[in-house]
């Protein structure tokens, strides 16, 4: 094998060799330059930050500009339009909870260098599980990414709370990890079986369309497996229950990284696995994804209801908005993909301006987590306060905003989609978004309508912490205000999905009219 | 289909084995052995089984201290450094100058995490 045969187009993964060059810079600043702590922490997360955002542009600018699916690294790499929005969504979140995490490790007296990192790492370990072509390349990815993890939600190692929330995110991911695996060689042999062993997903999905409709035991429960992997890291109901304690120990800024950028990643996997027209009813996942979808967004919004601590609330209501976007993807039509893409975007705005408004209450020592800390903050910092009550109605829905334009773009696509109890579903969501005005609303009554308990902050602002919760709020506001143009884009990102599985389609009608398993070499793509 | 089952034989061959051995043991134990019920048999009956020695010591864990656990960790990051430098070094005239680079850019990201580990104190037992 020759570096010819490799396909090595660096330019293609210039984001990620960004990400992790900046990764390494921050380990060796950490230990070579001589400067206070303070001046380290500004110096790393600086770093972070920046490293974030140009790979961010280049992303965006460089290979968003081109349309159309390149691969390279021995087809183990693919960038195509879903690849080039996730990534986008990921390493914005992924410089805004940089910008955060400056004041928590000031506020816990901790150094940065270990910590940004890390959260560099879990960052390119996300950038190549969305731009994986093969399923290896897919679990390296999401190895790389949760393990940085496991390590950041147990950074107040002190704290008996970080240390569950750390070890139960260990042992609870590594079981999931765990199915993927299975899932994945249980494919390989369906594949096998097909004439061609293959764990490239093209393949694999090909393999299932021409099986079609009578896909063998095999890939189902592959697929099955290879599904409930994902979703675990989605945070859907069954798989959810490491989800309100593991954000609840986290450090916030982890916490609001965790809750979007892990969550856009596994979406972005499963779309790439599962979003091709028809795979989900050919491995007869629909009817499981329906089920899966009507209980995540019931269990999530009725057990936001009882939390009286704002952190738990926020990892309930994440539960229920994994609910919203998996409706998209059982929709499985254009509309239903480009509105989970647009609403992966739309989350990231919302979720991240609402920690970072709790990151700034949060004093020396510990955070603002109980829903009375809240209380009258809108005279002592009323700033903060107007960007938390924004943050609320729109992850409630509230008309102008982000949150009302995605749920409305996932609402109708599932409406207008063509599967069993289409209607009944979108009216479940849509009752169970009614439910959730309750506890979002709660907070904004508490901060606005009670008289202020505790003293304003007395720490000096963070400016990072300000700059990434301004950011974040903007975007809530800016998204919302002209939600056709980014729905348009996500539509022509989402669009790549559907040209790469078109491309498969040719040969699923020419081997269904004969026998379908006898084919000795099955095309690849 | 039928000839390529047979090669499993072999596999079926060792799971009865494996399965009869086993039954057979419990079996004839549960045959010739003598039936006493705990209650009226004497008291090492409730004991668990090991052979040789007392099952229940004073205390069979100690305290490792953590110190080891860093040094392990140390040793296995270059320990699989070894391991993928055994593969190339039976490739590398096939790989030429684009294998080499590729092993110093990997060898170059450990001794990174090296220097990070020996500058904040990791190779010092403390």
């Amino acid at each position: 094998m020759t570096p010819n045969d490799l396909d090595l187009r660096w330019g293609l993964m210039v984001p990620e060799l960004l990400v992790l060059l900046a990764g390494v810079l921050v380990l060796l600043v950490d230990t070579t330059v001589k400067a206070p702590d303070q001046d380290r922490r500004g110096i790393q997360t600086g770093i972070s930050t920046l490293a974030c955002l140009a790979a961010a542009g280049y992303t965006a600018v460089v290979l968003g500009s081109t349309s159309g699916t390149r691969t390279g690294f021995g087809e183990l790499f693919v960038v195509d339009g879903l690849a080039v929005w996730f990534k986008s969504v990921v390493l914005l979140s992924a410089a805004l909870a940089s910008l955060m995490s400056e004041r928590w490790l000031r506020n816990h007296r901790l150094t940065s260098g270990g910590f940004i990192a890390l959260l560099l790492f879990s960052t390119a370990g996300m950038l190549y599980m969305v731009s994986a072509a093969d399923l290896v390349m897919l679990f390296l990815g999401l190895e790389i990414m949760s393990i940085p993890l496991y390590v950041l939600a147990a950074s107040e190692r002190r704290n008996a709370r970080a240390v569950e929330a750390g070890l139960k995110y260990l042992v609870l991911g590594s079981l999931a990890t765990g199915f993927l695996l299975f899932g994945i060689s249980l494919l390989y042999g369906f594949t096998g079986l097909m004439g061609q062993p293959s764990t490239c997903i093209a393949d694999v999905v090909a393999a299932v369309l021409r099986s079609a409709p009578d896909v063998p035991a095999l890939a189902v429960g592959g697929g099955i497996l290879l599904f409930v992997g994902m979703v675990f890291k989605v945070g859907a109901v069954p798989f959810h229950m490491w989800t309100p304690d593991v954000y609840e120990g986290s450090p916030m800024s982890i916490t609001a990284f965790m809750s979007v950028a892990v969550k856009a990643t596994a979406f972005a996997a499963i779309l790439r696995v599962f979003g091709g027209s028809g795979v989900l009813e050919a491995l007869r996942l629909h009817d499981l994804l329906f089920a899966l979808c009507a209980l995540t967004m019931v269990v999530g919004n009725v057990a936001a209801l009882a939390q009286s601590s704002v952190k738990r609330m926020l990892a309930w209501s994440s539960v229920a908005h994994a609910g919203y976007i998996l409706l998209g993807v059982l929709a499985g039509t254009q509309d239903g993909l480009a509105a989970v893409l647009f609403y992966s975007l739309g989350y990231a705005a919302m979720n991240i301006a609402a920690f970072g408004v709790l990151v700034h209450l949060s004093e020396k020592g510990h955070e603002v987590e109980r829903l009375d800390q809240l209380r009258g903050i809108a005279t002592r910092v009323p700033l903060q306060a107007a960007i938390l009550a924004v943050s609320m109605l729109s992850l409630m829905g509230m008309p102008p905003l982000v949150g009302f334009w995605g749920k409305l773009y996932i609402f109708r696509a599932v409406v207008f989609a063509d599967f069993p109890g289409h209607i009944a579903i979108a009216v479940l969501g849509v009752l169970m978004s009614a439910v959730s005005a309750y506890y979002y609303l709660r907070v904004v009554v508490v901060s606005y309508m009670s008289d202020a308990t505790a003293p304003a902050p007395a720490h000096r602002p963070s400016f990072g912490n300000g700059l990434a919760t301004a950011t974040a709020a903007a975007l809530t506001v800016l998204i919302g205000l002209a939600p056709g143009a980014f729905l348009a884009l996500a539509r022509d990102s989402a669009e790549s999905l559907r040209a790469s599985s078109a491309a498969v389609a040719p040969a699923v009608d020419a081997s269904t009219a004969t026998a379908v398993a006898v084919s000795p070499q099955p095309p690849r793509r | 289909m039928v000839e390529q089952h047979n090669h499993y034989l072999p596999v079926l061959a060792l799971v009865v084995a494996a399965f009869g051995v086993a039954a057979a043991m419990l079996g004839i134990n549960a045959l010739l052995g003598p039936k006493r019920r705990a209650a009226d048999g004497p008291a090492v009956k409730l004991e668990p089984f090991e052979c040789g020695s007392v099952p229940i010591q004073l205390d069979n864990r100690r305290r490792v201290s953590v110190k080891f656990y860093l040094v392990a960790i140390l040793f296995v990051m270059f320990d699989l450094e070894v391991v993928l430098l055994y593969p190339w070094a039976v490739v590398y005239r096939d790989l030429g100058w684009f294998g080499f680079a590729e092993l110093l850019a990997f060898m170059l990201s450990v001794v990174v995490g090296l220097a990070y580990a020996w500058r904040k104190g990791g190779l010092e037992w403390r």
